[in-house]
Order: structure tokens, then sequence, then C-alpha cells
């Protein structure tokens, strides 16, 4: 993708440098002294002056150059590496001395060698047969600056604007800045490794490769039992049957898919983002861990959907397959920190499916989470809530002699919140990558299974 | 007190960050760029010594005035620094050879005309590039023999200018007249033909 120059028409494409100036003045002073006094010496000492600004002028270009900033892909991986390019050409037919370019970028995307500008010379344009609409053909004067850069974070990161100037008649002259807009790349977030073993605690379709607690065709093998009217004939296990003298039949249970919401929590941000290789903010956490559980789900043939709790909420509905998890990290990258904000009206439980696995990831910062998860609970959906603040919590905070003791007051209350949401129902578990969920998981399957057998 | 205290930690903590802006800026400088500094730098010296008179020219103030002069324009090709050495020089060239070294070597004159002419090209091309810039060597090359050609041809003019006075005595209050109208004629051209094209005129 290219982004080509453009330059403010109401400037002048070529302008005087102060040099100029400096080499005039000196000449005429130096020749009306040598003049006035009768002395070749001083008419000497400006010749070269004289003949320097001759020949600087004696071409004089009247196109300012063209710029234009280039990305090979137009998204890549946090962490991975971006190949990047400055193209710097001359339309003019007389060729320039310089052309001095620079490339800016988000400081998120760390250019290997610094960002700095490049200058080069650029020949002249050539008249040809691919010609543009201009008659000239720029392909013979062109320079290419090409550069890699290393994504630090996730996100829309800007690679531009690239600006540039022409330099002409030995310093002489300089052009007008030319500037070539912005381009966007996407950075998708890193996905942490991530697994979840257990069963999911409620299934939806016949379909799917999760271990229901129903009996089905061609799943787990859940045991063998008695043969019963109904039971296909070559379900029987006859090892059991010549060894019990009673027909028994393999018994299995069947493969389900499963629907999972992944609720984030922006609300609060905390801590800096160091990119890809420093500390992760709450953000950061919290669209990465995202990115892992969509990527497992999807990857299984799950449904997965999103909602981000914010100030206008935003959602994403619950699909399955590959175009889904694409379609879910281009949704990610818009997640930003609401600023304490939450909906004006709250979440309504009633967008989530009643068999969806809700996974909230939040920090737990405020009264506004906390009553979001409940009422998601109340209303009968099996939550999870993910704690995304991590090591961040326990941070010793620059302050007074109190400091400290305000956070542990802090961070006691937060330890009572999180068992009120455990008397609630909902499981609260710090994000850890492989295996996060899967202790939770197993508990609500286990709860989810007991609850049925009661019933009965 | 303690406000002072308070202010005098604040400044303290802004001259630090200035300082290390430009610890920042030095260690990103790029070798094009300070070779063209150290040539304006070198050019503006030796026209120095070469400007002052022979007999006091080791003195130990004169080397600290032409560092005095060159440093500016090395460090600031933009600013007015360079002209002002420039011209300086010059002056110091004419109050030399008028009340000191009246009979002076045509090489001097010659050197300090190329010294002069490397010094202001050398700002010139440095003045547009910012410190950091990362610069072909095709480019740097190229105008090194640009200069050097523009160079060679003055001193080549310039020595035929003193040699032909040299020879013609008795012409010499018409040779500079001459190259000097010349030289004037062709300035007068180079500024209307600018200010007849769009564009600042210096």
């Amino acid at each position: 993708m290219t982004s080509p120059s453009t330059v403010e028409p109401e400037e002048t494409p070529w302008v005087s440098t102060r040099a100029l100036g400096r080499a005039v003045l000196f000449c005429g002073l130096a020749a009306f002294t040598g003049v006035l006094l009768g002395r070749v010496d001083l008419v000497v000492l400006a010749a070269p002056f004289a003949i320097g600004v001759a020949w600087g002028l004696r071409r004089r270009p009247t196109r300012p150059p063209v710029v234009a900033a280039e990305i090979a892909e137009e998204d890549a991986a946090e962490g991975g590496t971006v190949e990047l390019a400055l193209e710097m050409s001359n339309e003019d037919k007389v060729p320039l001395d310089l052309v001095v370019g620079r490339l800016t970028t988000s400081a998120w995307l760390e250019v290997a060698d610094g960002g700095r500008p490049y200058a080069s010379d650029v020949g002249a344009a050539e008249t040809g047969d691919r010609a543009d609409g201009r008659g000239l053909r720029p392909s013979g004067s062109v320079r290419r600056v090409d550069l890699r850069a290393t994504a630090l974070r996730w996100g829309y990161q800007q690679v531009g604007p690239a600006v540039a100037y022409g330099v002409a008649g030995d310093g002489l002259l300089v052009s007008a800045t030319v500037v070539a807009p912005a381009l966007t790349l996407r950075v998708y977030p890193a996905v942490p490794p991530f697994r979840a073993d257990q069963a999911m605690p409620r299934s939806a379709a016949l379909v799917g490769v999760h271990r229901s607690r129903r009996p089905g065709e061609d799943g787990e093998l859940s045991g063998v039992r008695r043969y019963a009217p109904g039971d296909r004939l070559r379900r029987i296990d006859w090892r059991v049957t010549l060894r019990t003298r009673d027909v028994h039949v393999a018994a299995f249970l069947s493969d389900r898919d499963a629907e999972v919401v992944v609720l984030l929590d922006v609300l609060h941000e905390v801590g800096t983002s160091g990119g890809i290789r420093g500390e992760a903010s709450v953000v950061d956490t919290t669209v990465r861990a995202a990115a892992a559980i969509c990527d497992h789900y999807l990857r299984q043939g799950d449904r997965v959907g999103l909602i981000e709790y914010s100030d206008p909420p935003r959602y994403l509905r619950p699909a399955s397959g590959r175009r889904q998890l694409m379609t879910a990290l281009d949704w990610l990258l818009d997640t930003q920190a609401g600023g304490g904000r939450g909906p004006a009206f709250g979440l309504d439980p009633s967008v989530i499916p009643n068999a969806a696995l809700v996974v909230v990831l939040t920090p737990l910062l405020g009264p506004r989470s906390a009553e979001m998860i409940a009422t998601l609970a109340r209303a009968g959906r099996a939550v999870v809530a993910v704690d995304t603040l991590g090591s961040l919590g326990q941070r010793r905070l620059p302050g007074s002699r109190w400091t400290p003791v305000a956070q542990r007051l802090w961070w006691f209350e937060r330890q009572n919140l999180i068992g009120l949401l455990h008397e609630a129902g909902v499981p609260v578990t710090p994000w850890i990558g492989p295996g996060s969920l899967d202790q939770v998981l197993n508990d609500m399957a286990r709860m989810a299974a007991a609850g049925r057998i009661g019933a009965r | 007190m303690r406000v002072f205290l308070a202010d005098l930690h604040y400044a303290g903590l802004g001259l630090l960050s200035r300082i290390r802006a430009t610890v920042a800026t030095l260690r990103r400088t790029t070798a094009a760029v300070l070779l063209l500094r150290v040539l304006v730098f070198g050019a503006l010296l030796v026209a120095f010594m070469l400007s002052v008179p022979r007999a006091i020219v080791w003195l130990p103030v004169f080397p600290a005035v032409g560092v005095g002069l060159a440093l500016p324009a090395a460090l600031y090709p933009r600013t007015r620094a360079v002209g002002f050495a420039l011209v300086t020089i010059a002056a110091g060239w004419l109050a030399t050879t008028t009340f000191v070294d009246t009979n002076f070597a045509p090489a001097r004159v010659l050197g300090l005309a190329a010294a002069l002419y490397v010094a202001h090209a050398a700002a010139a091309f440095a003045a547009v590039l910012p410190n950091d810039t990362a610069v072909s060597p095709g480019a740097l090359l190229r105008w090194a023999l640009r200069t050097s050609l523009v160079v060679a041809t003055s001193v080549g003019l310039g020595a035929l200018g003193l040699v032909a006075a040299a020879w013609l005595p008795q012409a010499q209050g018409i040779v500079a007249p001459l190259l000097g109208s010349a030289v004037a004629a062709g300035i007068v051209a180079v500024i209307v033909w600018l200010a007849r094209r769009p564009g600042r005129v210096p």
C-alpha cells in the first residue's frame, strides 16, 4: 500500500536559502570594495562565490520532489516485523542535489535505524514511452529507502506521514516540503498460549467437540450398561455380554459445541503499556487474553462473541469459524480504556444467550464492574470472572507514609468484593495464560451436574 | 525559602532534561553531517589564520579568536554566524594587507578564497541537513566534486588575474575595476533574475 505526496497549492515550489543571500552579499561587498580600492585580491576573494552562484543557478528546478510512504502488508502481529519503504522521486528535468525525506511512524513501531531522515541525490526525470499525465517518467529518478520496523503494541498504528524537501544549486535553493499522508497498519494482539481442556458447563447444539453430560452417539465412551429396547445392535459389547451372560451395550456421551461470550471490562486502565517487550497494562492484558480465548474456542469450532463494557458498549455477535477469528481480532483493535464511564443503562443480560459461557475479563476496580457481573449471574448466565489486574495491584505506589496503608485497605476491599462474587456463584480466577479457566470450568461443570441430579 | 528551593529543584530538572536532549541529539548525529560541520570549522579556521598578519598569527589570542568565529558557524550553519565569520575574515584580510603585510604571496590570497568558499559551501549543505540524516555517500561525493570544480576554476581565474595584475603594474588600477565590475554585473543579473521569479529574494 502506497500513499503519494501532495504539496499545498499556495506554497511556492522552490525558494532561495540563506546561503544564496550570504553568497550574493559577500560577493557584492568584496567586489564593491575591490573596485573602490582598486584591489584585485578582494575580487579574487569574491570570484569563487560568483562562480558558485552562477554554477548552482544555471538550471533551476520548478517541481518539488515527490515522496510516498509504503507498507508491504496492511496488517502485522504484535512483536512481528513490518517492511516499510520511503520513496523519493524527482519529476523535474533538472537533477536534484539532495532529497531529504523522513518517514515518521507511531511510537509503537520501532524502526530499525531509529527513524532518521534520509538524504540522497536524485537524477532528472526522463521523457519516455510510459509517460505519466505530465509527460515524464520518474522511474529512473527514484530513490527508495527500505526500512524494517518491529510492531511493539497491538492497535491501529500510523505509518507516516512521510515528508520530504528537495535541495538544488548546492544548497542555494530548497523546495517546499511535500507531505504524503499516513497509512494505517493493523497490528493484531499477540495471542498468548491458552488452553482450556475442561468441558464447558453448558453447551448448545448437538455438534462440536465438547463432551456433554447428555448421552449420545459417537462421542466419548461413558460406560457399559444393560441392553434396552431401541439400542443399536452394533453397540453391543460382546466381551462384557459373554462374561455376564446378559446383553450389554457401550454407552457414549454426545459431543456438543459451546457458545462463549467474552466480555471486556475496560472501564479503567491501570499501568503504562510497555508494548510487547515491556509491562502490560490492564487493557493490554484484557485484549491479549480475549484474543487467546477467541483463538482457542474458535479453533475448536465453538461460537464466540465479544462485548466491550464501555460507554456505549460494543458488541460482536457470536459466530464460528476462521472468519470470525479475524473479525474478532479486528474488533479488538478498537478497544480503548473508557475512563471509568460505564454504559448509561448498564448491560442488558438478554443480549447474551442463555447457554453461553460468559468470560468477563475485568480488573475488578470499581463497583460498576462488580454490579455488572452480579447482574449477569443473577440472570442465570454461567459467568467466569478473569482478573486482569495481575501484579499491578500489588505495586508499591509513591506518596506519603499513609499511601501503603490506604493501598492495603483498598486491597482488602477488593478481596472482599471477590469473596462476594464467589458467594454469588461467580468464580474469579487470575489470568495466567494456559489453564486459566480449567479449574473454574471444572468446578462449574460439577456444580451444573449436581444441580441436575438434585432436580431429578 | 521552601518555594525558592522548590523552584531551584524544578530549574535543575529542566536543565537536566535539556542536557539529556542535547546528548541524545549529539548521539544521533551522523558521520556525514559531522564531516560537513568539521569542514566548516576547519575551513574558517584556516581562512582566519591566513587573514591575520604572519608575524603575530601564533599569538595565543588569535587561535582563540579563530575558534570563536568558526565554532558558532560550524554549530549553527543555518544562522547568520557563517556570514558574519566570512565578512569578518575578509575585513581582517583587508586590514592586514593594507597596514601590515602589504606584499602578500598570491598563493595566500588564493588559499584564503578557496577556504572561504569551502566554508560557505559546506555550511550551505550542512544547513539543509538535519543532524541525524543518513546521507548517501554518492550525494556527498558529487557535492565534493562540484565544490572542487568551482574552487579549481576560481583559483585558476584568480591566479590569472593576479599574474596579469603583477605583469602589468601600470594597469593594476584598471584590472580590479574591470574584474570587479564584471562580478558586480553578474550579481545584479542574478538578483534581477531572482526578482522576476516567484520565491523569496534574499
